[in-house]
Order: structure tokens, then sequence, then C-alpha cells
């Protein structure tokens, strides 16, 4: 398979000054009707996206789907729910004659107490009628948890692309405030005893005993901080080939090596990875970690075809831009024809914990534009 | 092969890449805690925490492993496990025995139970699945077990009817082949109904009323070349606790009632605030099924020799990959020895002191005049007198805080001091020497088995950190032996390495981290008094049975959020081995559950590593230390 064929091999994105002009001319260009989709986090970076659009004019609705979680009582992100409020406070002025806001809370334990926050937000957005009255849906995910934000966007990848089908052309672009000194100062805590793979994904697939002598290869997305996040998916994955990948070029020159002394025992003296199976990708482009994936996917599927396949689990343990990456290359592999068998092996948390910075980090808006007009043939 | 720098890496049986490593490795002592009959039908349940060796265990009797023990068995590294395994019926001395199909339950399972299916859809489908894979699994292991090759040799293989059965979706008779597609076809049917991002409504294959590949196993359905395969077989589910409340319920019934001729193990993690429903009156009787809780089992002298056997044998591997740069034995590498040259200087000092303070408090009580005598005349090396006089001097203590005094003061004879000195008193004594003069206490392999906490994953990351730095020594080519205070220094490190980043780890971890603290301190109170009330010491802390019903009660629970809480806590602090959790223990007329300090913690405390020292306290108590941490109360400070 050439490289020509990847889904996202032409993308868009664009981030700072960039992220402005685009959206400047995006929506000058004719009246659009958003629906921002804004998880409805601590995370004081919830509402810097649609602050940014919303005052680079444009006519048309702009709506937003709020998404609350709750983590449960014991989670120690209950501690900044003065700053959740002062987030909701915020959006609400924002919208104030511009939009409406739609509240939707998402299940996050089932009566059994176990974690299906997942599976209920991909439910949340049953069908693409949803968004009938809406052009463009802009998803942030600044303030959205992994395991939330990595499901919506393969239900909306799935549901605009089963439009797209009908004729339809509606956007989806995601937006994120990136700041690798708030990312890295957000700790998780509480972490599940073991992995899982998210939904969204292939999981039960990737289990089937009938496939079990297929290889499994697992690429973890490495970034600093995750022994215990490592350990618990590589215990779950059970992989026969690891492929670390690793962020470079980077903002720090040294952060693949950082990791790497990080994770040395781990991964050399236990997982004993062979160093050569390490991938590169750009710290701050996820469509360039998705093509480092699928060329690394693609090449193993490939070689070992022969042998009856292989199966990939891969893991997002860096930034939200890299997570993107890991996202696209499992939801396009997943549908291709024939499909590769991809999960997203994940631990949940039960929360977060923010560290002091001491100063007040620069973020910067990143804008992906994942599928509508800009990719119609 | 790949090259293994350090064996004492490789913690679980899934992270040792070939079979005959993994027999290498494996330690078998653990056989000597199955029953006899283990092998003979009846359900039987493996408990222990996790890390506790389950898996290894069950991956023992898969057929690939008990094949290669059979090419192996004249080799010295497998002998004693073969004659073990041969003791058990699995093997003969020219046959396999047992067939097993290991099925672990945190795959697909538990994912089954979040689509928000009906009840009776679910249970249906469950066990469509698990048959599914029973039968895949049993085929393939029919084939590996006569040397064939999966999947090329399915052909050979055939299903016949059972006598008064039907298989959805599965005519008979038919080949392996067919067998094959079908069980991939349920397998890929429950797949695509649980990761579908759309309505999983009508899709997915048709369910099974009962484990029906148990009633095609035990009625020797499966054919190969045309002749019944006739075997005993063996079905074991590890990792039970993964799956949920219902699914668990639904197997054992299921397990239960069908009574098969085929064994089936259960491996789950002992869980102490929750395993009780599965003994509850109704769902089975102890005639029905075994249950082997591992640890209980090890406490019974039985642990040590089993992970002295076990790091020998991880170390011997490190000698046969890098030769003379890695030490060929373990316990060498392991100096125990306070009586060295090294330590004469120390040991003098430290007699001096001891012997001196307890002859001036004895001065002026003619009382113990005969027991310090004695003491004077005490032979053997220069830390045996120090711990006779510091032994001597906790018995003085005690005799002195006896609240009836003998009036006439008459001296205490040496029968009665010999009476005293006991055992317990000795090793308090050799603690609070360690504490007071600095030397160390936590060296030696019999205390680096008891670090291990009777858990086989901890013995061996513990042994494996003292092995990292003898084999640096051996690369460069320094003496491999750890001193006692190096290794003492390694162990206290582990601590911070698997305990004190809690919080990260795992659910509510702060609270637990808090509340272990509080139990540490309380115990470091009672144990370091002058006269060792609880010799050697005390490590753990008990709560009635009663209150821990209450611990249970989902109505109390919301009731008291406080006791919620701290049933939440108590919860991962038990399932992630922090305490250790003995049910139903006797004494004084009441039965408590007794939590007991995973011996990693006892380092940090300044705590002895023998179990059977603990306090009992009202829970009440327990909630406020988990809440505020422990306040050391006038009663325990005056001991």
């Amino acid at each position: 398979m050439s490289p020509d064929s990847l889904r996202w091999r032409d993308y868009f994105l664009r981030d700072g000054e960039g992220f402005d002009e685009f959206w400047k001319l995006f929506l000058a260009e004719r009246k659009r009707d958003l629906l921002f989709v804004i998880g409805h986090g601590f995370d004081a970076r919830m509402c810097d996206g649609i602050e940014r659009v919303l005052s680079l004019g444009g006519e048309g609705t702009r709506d937003v789907a709020l998404i609350a979680f709750d983590e449960g009582a014991e989670s120690p992100s209950q501690t900044y729910l003065a700053q959740r409020k002062a987030n909701g406070e915020r959006l609400e002025k924002l919208l104030q004659g511009r939009g409406k806001i739609g509240h939707r809370d998402i299940k996050m334990f089932s009566d059994g107490n176990r974690r299906v926050g997942a599976r209920s937000i991909a439910q949340e957005f049953a069908s693409s009628a949803e968004f009938r009255s809406y052009t463009d849906v802009v998803v942030d995910i600044s303030a959205l948890p992994r395991s939330l934000y990595m499901p919506l966007l393969a239900k909306l990848l799935a549901l605009f692309d089963g439009e797209a089908k009908d004729g339809e052309k509606r956007n989806l672009h995601v937006i994120v405030s990136h700041s690798p000194a708030i990312d890295g100062a957000i700790v998780e805590e509480g972490l599940e005893e073991s992995a899982s793979y998210l939904f969204g994904f292939a999981a039960a697939a990737l289990e089937s005993e009938s496939t079990s002598g297929q290889p499994k290869i697992w690429i973890p997305v490495l970034g600093k901080r995750q022994p215990a996040q490592l350990e618990r998916i590589n215990q779950f994955v059970m992989p026969d080939e690891i492929c670390p990948l690793l962020p470079s070029p980077a903002q720090d020159p040294r952060e693949g090596d950082s990791i790497m002394i990080e994770y040395r025992e781990l991964l050399f003296d236990q997982l004993r990875v062979e160093p050569r199976n390490i991938i590169y990708a750009a710290e701050s482009n996820p469509f360039e970690v998705y093509r480092q994936l699928m060329r690394s996917i693609l090449h193993y599927d490939r070689a070992l075809k022969p042998l009856g396949g292989c199966k990939v689990a891969l893991s997002a343990m860096s930034s939200k831009l890299a997570s993107m990456g890991v996202l696209l290359a499992a939801y396009e592999l997943g549908r291709r024809d024939p499909k590769v068998t991809v999960g997203v092996a994940h631990v949940e948390s039960q929360g977060y914990r923010v560290e002091s910075t001491g100063t007040v980090p620069s973020t910067t808006l990143f804008t992906m534009w994942l599928s509508g007009e800009c990719y119609a043939a | 092969m790949k090259d293994v720098r350090n064996p004492f890496r490789l913690q679980t049986a899934e992270s040792i890449d070939s079979d005959a490593d993994f027999l290498r490795l494996f330690g078998y002592g653990v056989l000597d805690l199955l029953p006899e009959d283990a092998l003979t039908g009846r359900p039987l349940f493996i408990r222990s925490a996790p890390g506790g060796g389950k898996t290894s265990l069950l991956k023992l009797f898969t057929p690939s492993v008990l094949q290669h023990l059979m090419a192996m068995k004249g080799n010295d590294a497998v002998k004693e496990l073969f004659g073990k395994l041969k003791g058990l019926g699995a093997v003969s001395d020219h046959d396999v025995n047992v067939l097993s199909v290991m099925l672990p339950c945190a795959r697909t399972f538990p994912a089954l139970a979040d689509v928000g299916l009906k009840p009776a859809r679910a249970k249906r489908l469950l066990l469509a699945l698990i048959d599914a894979r029973v039968i895949l699994g049993a085929l393939r292991a029919i084939l590996i077990a006569r040397g064939l090759r999966f999947p090329d040799d399915l052909s050979r293989l055939a299903l016949v009817a059972p006598p008064d059965d039907h298989v959805p979706s599965l005519s008979f008779p038919c080949d392996g082949v067919a067998v094959q597609r079908w069980a991939e076809t349920v397998e890929q049917g429950v797949a695509d109904l649980i990761d579908t991002l759309m309505s999983p409504e009508g899709a997915g294959p048709p369910g099974h009323d009962a484990l029906l590949s148990l009633r095609l196993l035990d009625a020797n359905c499966i054919q190969l070349d045309g002749k019944p395969f006739e075997a005993r077989w063996l079905i074991t589910f590890d990792d039970m606790q993964k799956l949920a409340p219902t699914q668990r319920a639904a197997l054992l019934e299921v397990v239960v009632d069908q009574r098969a001729r085929s064994t089936v193990w259960l491996a789950e993690r002992f869980e102490a605030l929750s395993t009780d429903e599965l003994l509850a009156p109704g769902a089975l009787s102890g005639r029905d099924h075994l249950v082997i809780n591992l640890e209980r089992e090890w406490k019974k002298g039985r642990f040590e020799p089993a992970v002295k056997l076990i790091a020998e044998r991880r170390a011997r591997m490190a000698a046969e990959s890098a030769g003379a740069n890695a030490p060929d034995a373990f316990a060498p590498t392991i100096e125990a020895d306070l009586d060295a040259p090294a330590w004469q200087e120390k040991t003098q000092t430290a007699l001096d002191v001891v012997r001196k303070r307890v002859e001036v408090l004895a001065a002026s009580k003619a009382q113990y005049a005969d027991w310090v005598k004695s003491r004077a005349d005490v032979e053997g090396t220069l830390r045996n007198q120090l711990i006779k006089w510091r032994t001597l001097e906790i018995l003085i203590a005690r005799q002195q805080g006896k609240k009836q005094m003998n009036l006439l003061l008459e001296p205490l004879s040496t029968d009665e001091l010999d009476d005293k000195d006991e055992s317990d008193v000795r090793a308090a004594a050799e603690l609070f020497l360690s504490k007071e003069f600095g030397f160390p206490y936590y060296f030696g392999l019999s205390k680096l088995a008891s670090l291990g906490s009777f858990n086989v994953e901890q013995f061996i990351r513990l042994a494996g950190d003292l092995f990292e730095e003898s084999l640096a020594a051996a690369v460069m080519r320094r003496s491999p032996r750890l001193a006692p205070k190096r290794q003492q220094r390694i162990l206290q490190g582990a601590y911070d390495t698997r305990v004190k980043d809690l919080p990260r780890r795992a659910k509510n971890g702060r609270d637990v981290l808090r509340f272990l603290d509080a139990v540490g301190q309380f115990c470091r109170d009672v144990t370091h008094q002058p006269n060792a009330p609880y010799s050697p010491g005390v490590t753990g802390v008990a709560i009635l049975m009663q209150e821990r019903e209450t611990l249970l009660d989902p109505a109390h629970l919301a009731k008291s959020p406080p006791t919620a809480a701290f049933a939440s806590m108590l919860g991962t602090a038990i399932a992630h081995n922090l305490l250790h959790a003995e049910v139903d223990y006797k004494v004084k007329g009441n039965r408590y559950m007794v939590l007991y300090l995973n011996r990693l913690l006892c380092p940090k405390y300044e705590l002895p590593l023998q179990f059977g020292g603990f306090r009992e306290k009202p829970l009440r108590e327990f909630i406020t230390w988990a809440e505020k941490g422990y306040r050391p109360s006038k009663s325990e400070t005056l001991l």
C-alpha cells in the first residue's frame, strides 16, 4: 500500500497565527452554522478555542454541546470544582446573544461500577440527524479526557463518513489549546488496575481466540511520567513486538532521550525492546504521527500477511496532539479493505491533580480539519 | 531467545518468551499447595493476591508446556517438577495425561457486560463465547498433544454430535476446519456486537443455554483420524474477578449445575471484601468445590524454600546467558553474617553500652542479681552476647511493669529467665538493637523471603533489585556479594519505588497511603515499647467480623458516607496487596478480620517481618485514622 492511499496524506493543520488566519477567512467566506462540542472540565484552556473563533467574526449559528462528565465523588478532580464552575460561567458569557448551550451528561460508570464513559459518549450522539442544522462541527478536546474525545471523534467521523456517501459535506474540525508545560502539570491520579481497549476502535476483535496465533504489535506513543500506564498496558496487550514512538523533532531536542532514560529498565531490561524498532515523529504534528504509525503498521501487515497477518495495539501516552495521530491511524485502518485490526489500549484514571508550574505557561491554539469540504474529491 | 540480562525482571508468566524458559524458571513449590485430587473433577478455586502465581500455575498445565516438559524430562532442571506433576497425575512416564484449555476472563467477557443487552441475552452470549473458545482451545490442545500442527492438521479432527444436544449453527458431524470456522464466526459476531459504534440491537450470534463445550468434551465427541480422542480435560478460567458480578455468578451456576466430568479450575484474586458471595448459601456447597488460598498455604512454612528455588533458577539463567559477567547462584551473593570481623568493633561498643545499662538497672534491685550474673557467663559470639543482654533488658522491663509486684522481692531464678527467654523476645531484641545502634536488620535470604509477603512476584522484584547490583559488580570484576547494609538500603528503597507513588497508581491511592501510614505508625509505637509487649512486634490490626459485615452492607454504606469511603479505600489496599487480609480469625472468643501490613512496609516503620502480632480496634477508630491520620492514645504510649 503506497503512502498515496492514506486518507490524511494531504491534511489541514494550522496553529498560532495560522489558526486566526484560517478561521477568519473560513468564517468570512459564507454563512456558517457552527456547533462546538466542548468538555466541561477544570482545565483553564477549556474556553480558549471557542473564545478565539467567536472573536473572528462571521455569520451563522454558534451553539455549544457541553459535555459534562462526573468522575465520581472520590475523584481528585473534584478539588477543582471552583475552576470548573468558572469555566462554565466564562462559556455562558461568551455565548450570550450568540447561541445556545445544550448540556450532555455522560454516564461514566455502569450500575456495576464499571467504566462506560467511552461507550456512553458515542451513544450520546446517536445519529447524524443531530447535526443537520450545522455546517461545521468543532470539537474542542482541550478539557476532555482521552477516553472521551477519542471515541467521540471516532463516532463523529463514522457518522459524517456515512453522510458523505449520501453527498453531504459536513465539516469536522478539532481544536486544542496546546501547552506542553500545562499538560505536564496535569497528572493522572488513581489509575485503574488494568488497561483496556478503548471503545470506538477494534477491541473485542483484538482479543479473539481464533486469531490468537497472529503476532501482536504494540506501538506506544511515549510521553514522560507514564511508567505505570506503560507497564499496565504491556501486561494487558502482551505484545510480540514493541515499537515505541518518540517525539522528534520536539520543542526540547532531548525530549526523546529523556523519555528513553526514564523507561530504560522497563523497555530494555523487562520488555527487551529492539532499539531499531523505535519510531520518531514530530511532537506537534498529529498528522506526522499518523503518517509514521500508518507506515509502520502497513509494513508489518504486509510483511506478516503470508503468516496470517497481525494485530496492532496503539497507545497514546503523550500530548493530545500526538494522540490525534493515534486516533486517525486506528480509525482509518479499521475501515480499510482489507481492514487491519487496530485497537487503542488505554488505562483509565480516577481523575487529575494539577501541579504548580510556577509561571503562567503559554498556550498555542491548533486546529485540524478532519473531514468535509476540503477533502471532497 | 532474546538475551536476558537480569532474569528476575521477567516477573510474570506472560513475559517469558518460550515454554522451555518458562519450565527452567518455574518454581515448582506451588504444586505442593494443590490437593492430591486437584485434577479429578471437583471445581477448584485458586485464590491469591495479584502476583501470587496463579497464572503461572495455570500456564504450567497448558499442552505446549507439558509437551515441552516431556521432551525435557531427562534434564536436571525439570526432573523434580516432572516428578511432582506425575504425582498429581498430570503426566506419566511416556505421555501427558491431562489436556487443558486456559481462558483469560479479562478478554472480551467484561466488555460484553457493558453493551447494555438484556440479562438473559447477555448470559446466553457469554456462554456461547466461552463455548467457542473452549472448543477452539480443545482442538488446538489435541493437535499439540499429538505433535500435529495447528491449524494445518485441523482436517484430521472431527466433531460428532453429543447424544442429546445440539450446538446452534453447527451441523454434526463436521471436521476441525468447520469447527474452527464456526468458533471464529461466534467470536467475530460477539466482537462486532461489542465494537460497533452504531446500535447493537439485533446483532450478534445466537446464544447458548449451557456450557455445551463441556458436554462435548465429557462425551468424547472429538475424533482424531476417525477415532474418539479420549482425554482428561482441564478447563481453567484465569482472572475470574475481572468478570462482571452477573457474569461470574452465571458461570459458577452453570459449572456447578452441569457437574461436568472435565475438571474446572477458577483462578481469582482474593478480595476479602467481596469474595464471600461466591460461597454464600445456595451458591456452592463445600462438597461441590475445593478452595486453595495460596497465601494461606504458603504460610505453612512452604514459601521460603519455594522462593529460594525460584531465585536460584533465575540466577542460573543469568549465568548461562552472561557467563562470567553474572554470578552463577543467588544465595552466595546475599551476605547474612553480622559476626564477621567488620562488625566486631561496633558490636563490642553496643555490648558495652547495653551491658552497662542493664547492670546499672539491676544494681539497685537485688531480685535481678542471678539473671545478670547468668548473662555475664554467657558464651558464644559477641553478637550472641549482645542479643542475650538486650533480651535481658526487655525481660527486666517487663518484670518491672507488672502491676502486682512480688512484695518480698525475692531473687528471680535463672530457670525463670530461661523460661522467659524465648525466640520472640530475642527477635524483638535484634530489632531494638538495629534501631538503637544502626545494625542492619533487613538482609539475608530468609528476611528477603519474608519481605516477599507470601507473594512470588513481590519476592522476584525484590530479589531482582539485589541481583541487579550483584550483576553490576560482576561486570566490574568486583565481588558480587552484597553487604548486609547495602541489602537493607536496597530493600528499604523498594518502598519508595513500589508504594510511595500509590496516589498515581491506584484509586483512592492518597487515602490508602494515609491509612497505611497510620497503621504503620501505630504498629511502630506498640512494637517499640521498652518491654516489647507483643514481641517480636505488631504488624497488623483487626476489626470484628461483625464490623466487616457493615463494610459489605450496601444499605449501611448508603447511610454512612465515611464508612463507604473507608470500605472503598480498604478494598483498594487489599486489591493492591498492601494489606494482607485474614478473615474469620478466632481469638479471645471473638472472630476477626486481621489486616497485616505488606512486609514491604515493615522496613519503613522499623517493624519485624513475622506474622502473628496484631491489635484489634473498633472500626470507627480506623475510619478516623483514614480521615485524619494516626494520633497515639495515652494507653498506647503507656503500655
